[in-house]
């Protein structure tokens, strides 16, 4: 194998910075989950997480240069949702997710500013996968979850109606959005001040 | 995860961790089965427990213990009679102990308990791609750590004033992330060294001296998983695991 090919490839340095990066984005996925007690914060995860994690979003763009990276780290989120018990869904949503976002991101060959803080809203979609039983199943899911309490249930399911799916998207994207020229004003501030970036 | 003790032996192989790590939350956390499954909501929380003391992780496992025990009285004795705001804050203690908690001891029992190289070995002996298994890897050796350092920074930041109500709250998150994030970098340039020098990339088919052989705890174990999966998808054709036993 020659040199040239080799480096296409995704090789054990890349893969151990997506494992880092995605523990850090899903720790502040965890600590933001609790609020989802309170059924009418729940739609704030598209809100609150994407911001936040739009500054490890942007370090974590500076590391990719090969294909496949966004996708991995995509999927090993929708495993670890998978994991801490918010069903498969979210599987097929992050495969969709970070196929797109790759696409964008190779549109700007990997470097450009403007298409990685897009493709953070795009990536950010992969949180909608947690509310696909909520919204799609939910007699089904409330009725395996009946010991949530009346009150809990009847709020939480006027607010998970069909209409709901689309703002939610919505909100992940233009807070991802958001999130991204968060992160990228405090990567001009810090990283590049540091000599990291 | 990258704990290094080759010498001890876990009671349990880390295929048998992986299955009860998947099987609890969705059980306890995500509700498969419902009522159904309820006997099964009872018998893994008991069996993290067990877990952990078999592992002499003896604080882990007499905190979750006795949480459990009182949130249980608790929520029998007051969930009936109460109702509003007080139902509300009991059910949020009751879902988060006995949902997330035993799920919580259970990682809390597969991190403290498999070496890094356990854990690859058993993926592998599953099939899954590299893809998956070092970043996985990285990211259960990465928790403790990240944790221990967002500790020392609280405790730095809360010397300099940064906090909620001190002279400079606006700047939380930038103060507390950034740093965080900066180290996180350091650790994974030298995670990736030292990875690299141990032959990671190396394209030739990796060997190991870990014992990951079935024994009659796995079995048992597995066992008790797959009834559980079991009951949850009779119950989806319409037989119902509580009238079967009536009958």
């Amino acid at each position: 194998m020659s040199n040239q090919t080799k480096k296409n490839f995704i090789g054990g340095r890349d893969l151990i910075n997506i494992g880092i990066f995605t523990a850090i984005i899903f720790i502040i996925t965890m600590a933001v989950m609790p609020i989802g007690f309170i059924p009418v914060l729940m739609p704030l995860y598209c809100v609150i997480i994407p911001v936040f994690g739009g500054i490890p979003w942007m370090l974590f763009a500076t590391k990719v240069k090969k294909l496949g990276m966004v996708f991995i780290m995509s999927m090993l989120l929708g495993l670890l949702l998978m994991i801490t018990g918010m069903g498969w869904y979210a599987l097929p949503v992050c495969a969709v997710s970070g196929i797109v976002t790759e696409i964008i991101l190779k549109l700007g060959a990997y470097k450009s500013k403007k298409h990685t803080v897009i493709a953070h809203g795009i990536f950010c979609t992969w949180l909608f996968g947690s509310y696909i039983p909520l919204i799609f199943m939910a007699d089904a899911y409330w009725q395996q979850n009946a010991d949530y309490g009346e009150e809990f249930i009847s709020s939480a399911k006027s607010i998970f109606q069909i209409w709901t799916a689309p703002v939610l998207i919505a909100l992940c994207i233009v807070f991802g959005i958001l999130g991204g020229l968060l992160g990228l004003k405090i990567m001009k501030k810090h990283f590049a001040k540091a000599g990291i970036v | 995860m990258l704990k290094g003790d080759y010498g001890k032996k876990s009671f349990i192989n880390p295929i048998t961790k992986l299955m009860l790590l998947v099987t609890l939350p969705a059980f306890l956390m995500g509700g498969l089965g419902g009522k159904d499954a309820e006997i099964f909501t009872l018998i893994f929380p008991l069996v993290s427990l067990f877990l952990l003391f078999i592992s002499k992780n003896f604080k882990a496992g007499i905190i979750g213990l006795l949480a459990y025990i009182a949130v249980i009285i608790a929520w029998s004795a007051l969930s009936s009679g109460s109702d509003g705001v007080l139902h509300i804050m009991l059910f949020i203690v009751a879902g988060i102990v006995t949902g997330l908690l035993p799920c919580a001891l259970m990682s809390i029992y597969v991190i403290s308990s498999t070496t890094a190289s356990e854990f690859i070995t058993g993926m592998k002996k599953l099939f899954i791609p590299d893809a998956i298994t070092i970043p996985m890897s990285v990211i259960f050796r990465f928790f403790p750590t990240v944790k221990e350092e967002v500790h020392a920074i609280n405790k730095a930041m809360k010397m300099r004033g940064v906090r909620f109500g001190g002279r400079k709250s606006a700047g939380i998150l930038e103060y507390r992330l950034i740093p965080v994030l900066m180290c996180s970098l350091k650790i994974g340039d030298e995670l990736s060294a030292a990875a690299l020098t141990r032959g990671l990339d190396s394209p030739r088919k990796r060997t190991n001296v870990c014992d990951t052989r079935f024994r009659i705890q796995d079995i048992l174990l597995l066992l008790l998983c797959l009834c559980a999966y079991l009951v949850w998808v009779l119950s989806l054709f319409g037989i119902h695991f509580g009238e079967v036993v009536k009958l």
